[in-house]
């Protein structure tokens, strides 16, 4: 892996992906309060949220868990940066997961019942979704032929063709990923759950202000790793990839909109049955075939 | 039909077997409240079945008056017992879930017993009056023998 | 087995209606037992009886609760006027019933939607009360208040509805129904929501009676008590009327209830609209309650029975009212239904009783 492109590309990210990412929540605000007969807020609106929250107090119950977010936070930055610099997809995978380990300690560490309860959602979260992405990344290597993601612009065949049915999977578990109806159990951008804000209940001013920019990295790059499987050689499969990427988003407001929330013993069968099968069947086809 | 209301004397030792005849015969509690009179405290009972409300009063409670609970036989009079002690001071003894006065977390203990100055005066206002009038009517009542 | 943790669960809690305290003993997620404790809100209106005479506590009456307002009104009203022995015009009661059965529907619409916030389901329940507020448009239009009326006195009412406003309550209520019953499909046959409802906070028929539950709450578990069916005021003019009833017990049967209940109050309301006679809408109440006259009163709210009691004292003034609202006869189902639950249910179940605690706490 080459140092200096990695951090080149975490420094890119850190500049765009929060940008992109304050856009796309913005979007999916309005379009989300179209659904329900409402006008929406101003576009901006999650980049007016974030100053605001930035401009207040500090009142944190202890000094360790604004720590714990920064390292969550420049963690995802990392994974971005290797992810968007053609890096390893597997290292991608395993930074993005540290950080959001990162996010579940620094709710451990308030000692409140509420962001308790909202934590161990949180890791039958990452239980729920963990093996799906890992074999995201296994069957990347097995349709592209290596883990490096730059190795998709000298593919003859887009990932899709032959991983299609990981990507089917990859795209159940993306709703628990972004925090969507029916899977927005540990935390929710509407308040009315019974966790109050459950993992994010003793985070305020700039912590939280890091988190909301931690969540907006996290979509850019969980809608890259969408993009990834639909770029081949062609310059042209960019733009199939990003119109892809939009249909997606909108794909998952539309599912949020849908569905009342699931409870875990759902969402952990849920996720481990279509694991099984779609990620299961998929690479013993790519393997034996 | 239409709504029968009847209102019926009690006394604290028949309380719970009454409640016990009530609910056997599928009458249901339908709430307990309380009353402060100048002798003390009258605590109603109320049960309903279809279309016919009975309202049993237990008369001049007082502070040492020990009232035993009917929650063993309908629970959902625990809510009414705690407040009637919350608010008013009476003394229910048994209560499934007794809260110990901690039900109402309000600041001031027997809320519903203070009679406020200004309602005070009324009274005494009122008591003056009727007093005045029965000595006239008295008065009355000897000029006319006088006369007779 | 786990380690229990104590989650304090209101007085302030985004997914409660109203302030209520839980201490809620949990082990894993999963609730062993629930202590509920009540008085954030009392503020000793039962009091004020006392110092306000009998034509002004009506004032007082509709607001003890925001959602029950015109219930209570009605009820104190009701009562009064048996106490003295008032006859009221018939056309005065059957405004009474059309403006009570108008609540109903915009109460248990407000439900829903908070129902629907409670699983998660945010659009269903914007949707819910995108719906009530043509409910709400139509107090508005008719008695010139959106949420407290005071339209209601002792001897009748204090406004008339005109044809007009009639004809345009029933085009409204037509017009809620299409959209109401794919709402009603949403709650009833959509899988996730069914996952949420089915089967949680069971109470069976047994339990039902011997806690003297009350209300909706009690019809979904088949315990027929609805105090309309005994025919008080322009209730009795209606053809037939039957509670709605439901067998299993559970908070999908409780949803359903409440669902049905709306369809069955516009049909009344649309009947009564038909029937309603001409003729004055108040009379003149005068004197007061006499010394030592009691009575009391059930009227079925939206949550259920309502039990108002009046002593008189010779004076203006009332010695005693009380008004006993369904939610204080729920409380002890709710806490058997509490036992033993999801901690992601405890605010479902809390819900289905249709907690109204300021009405409880007076």
């Amino acid at each position: 892996m080459d140092i200096l492109l990695i951090i080149i590309g975490t420094l890119a990210f850190a500049v765009a992906a929060p940008i992109l990412g304050c856009l796309l929540s913005g979007i999916d605000r309005i379009i989300s309060a179209r659904m329900q007969g409402r006008v929406g807020p101003p576009l901006l609106q999650p980049y007016y949220d974030v100053r605001k929250l930035l401009e207040k107090d500090r009142v944190s119950v202890n000094a360790s868990e604004g720590i714990y977010i920064t390292c969550a936070l420049l963690f995802t930055l990392l994974a971005g940066g290797i992810f968007f610099s053609g890096g390893s997809l597997l290292m991608s995978v395993f930074i993005i997961t540290l950080a959001a380990l990162f996010f579940v300690i620094a709710a451990y560490s308030t000692r409140s019942p509420y962001a308790e309860i909202g934590a161990n959602r949180e890791i039958i979260q990452v239980l729920a979704y963990e093996p799906m992405v890992l074999l995201v990344a296994v069957g990347f290597f097995m349709a592209i032929g290596s883990f490096d993601v730059s190795a998709v612009l000298s593919a003859e065949t887009p990932a899709i063709v032959k991983a299609g049915l990981v990507f089917a999977g990859f795209m159940f578990v993306l709703t628990i990923k972004l925090r969507k109806s029916p899977f927005d159990l540990s935390y929710s951008h509407h308040a009315h759950q019974e966790l109050v804000k459950g993992i994010t209940t003793e985070m305020s001013g700039s912590t939280l202000a890091k988190v909301e920019i931690m969540h907006w990295c996290e979509n850019v790059l969980f809608l890259g790793w969408v993009g990834m499987f639909f770029v081949w050689a062609n310059p042209l499969s960019w733009i199939i990839a990003i119109a892809v990427v939009l249909f997606v988003w909108f794909l998952e407001i539309l599912i949020d909109n849908n569905f009342a929330r699931v409870k875990w013993q759902a969402m952990l069968k849920w996720s481990w049955i279509i694991t099984f099968f779609a990620g299961g069947i998929n690479i013993m086809i790519l393997a034996y075939l | 039909m239409s709504l029968q209301v009847k209102f019926l004397p009690m006394t604290t030792d028949k309380l719970v077997q009454c409640a016990e005849e009530r609910k056997a015969d599928g009458w249901r509690l339908v709430q307990i409240l309380c009353v402060k009179t100048d002798t003390g405290i009258n605590v109603i009972y109320s049960f309903m079945k279809d279309d016919c409300l009975e309202n049993y009063t237990i008369e001049n409670v007082q502070k040492d008056t020990k009232i035993p609970s009917v929650s063993g036989v309908f629970l959902n009079a625990f809510v009414f017992e705690n407040e009637s002690h919350d608010l008013f001071g009476v003394n229910i003894e048994g209560i499934a879930i007794d809260f110990g006065g901690k039900f109402y977390a309000v600041s001031q203990s027997e809320p519903m017993t203070v009679i406020s100055p200004a309602q005070k005066e009324a009274r005494e206002k009122a008591a003056r009056i009727a007093a005045a009038k029965a000595a006239k009517a008295a008065k009355t009542e000897d000029t006319r023998k006088e006369g007779e | 087995m786990g380690k229990a943790t104590v989650i304090p669960f209101g007085p302030q809690h985004p997914v409660l209606p109203e302030p209520l305290h839980l201490d809620l003993v949990v082990e894993d997620e999963t609730v062993i037992e629930a202590i509920p404790q009540i008085g954030f809100i009392h503020r000793g209106l039962e009091k004020l009886v006392e110092t306000r005479d009998f034509n002004q506590f009506v004032y007082v009456a509709e607001r003890i609760c925001g959602i029950c307002a015109f219930g209570h009104s009605m009820g104190y009203a009701e009562t009064i006027e048996r106490l003295m022995e008032v006859e009221i015009p018939r056309r005065s009661e059957y405004l009474r019933v059309i403006w009570h059965e108008m609540s109903r529907i915009h109460s248990h619409l407000l439900w829903m939607g908070l129902a629907a916030d409670a699983f998660g389901f945010e659009s269903l329940f914007m949707h819910c009360w995108r719906l009530r507020e043509r409910v709400l448009d139509l107090f508005e239009a008719t008695t010139g208040g959106r949420v407290i009326f005071s339209v209601v006195k002792v001897g009748g009412v204090t406004r008339d509805m005109t044809a007009d406003q009639l004809e345009r309550i029933k085009t409204t209520l037509e017009g809620i129904k299409g959209e109401y019953a794919q709402i009603c499909k949403a709650f009833l046959n959509d899988t996730s929501v069914k996952n949420r409802t089915v089967g949680i906070g069971t109470i069976s028929e047994a339990d039902a009676r011997a806690q003297c539950m009350v209300g909706p709450f009690a019809r979904a578990s088949n315990f027929d008590n609805d105090i309309r069916a005994l025919g008080n005021g322009a209730y009795g003019d209606l053809e037939d009327f039957s509670p709605i009833l439901d067998t299993q017990g559970d908070c999908y049967a409780r949803v359903k209830v409440r669902a049905l209940e709306v369809v069955q109050a516009i049909d009344i309301i649309n009947e009564l609209i038909a029937k309603i006679p001409a003729g004055d809408v108040a009379v003149e109440v005068k004197g007061a309650p006499a010394e030592g006259a009691q009575t009391s009163n059930v009227l079925e709210q939206p949550r259920g029975e309502c039990y108002y009691y009046a002593l008189g004292n010779g004076t203006k003034n009332l010695e005693r009212m009380r008004m006993r609202t369904p939610t204080s006869q729920n409380i002890a189902g709710m806490t058997t239904a509490l036992a033993g639950c999801d901690l992601a249910d405890v605010n479902m179940i809390v819900l289905t009783i249709d907690p109204c605690i300021s009405c409880t706490e007076r």
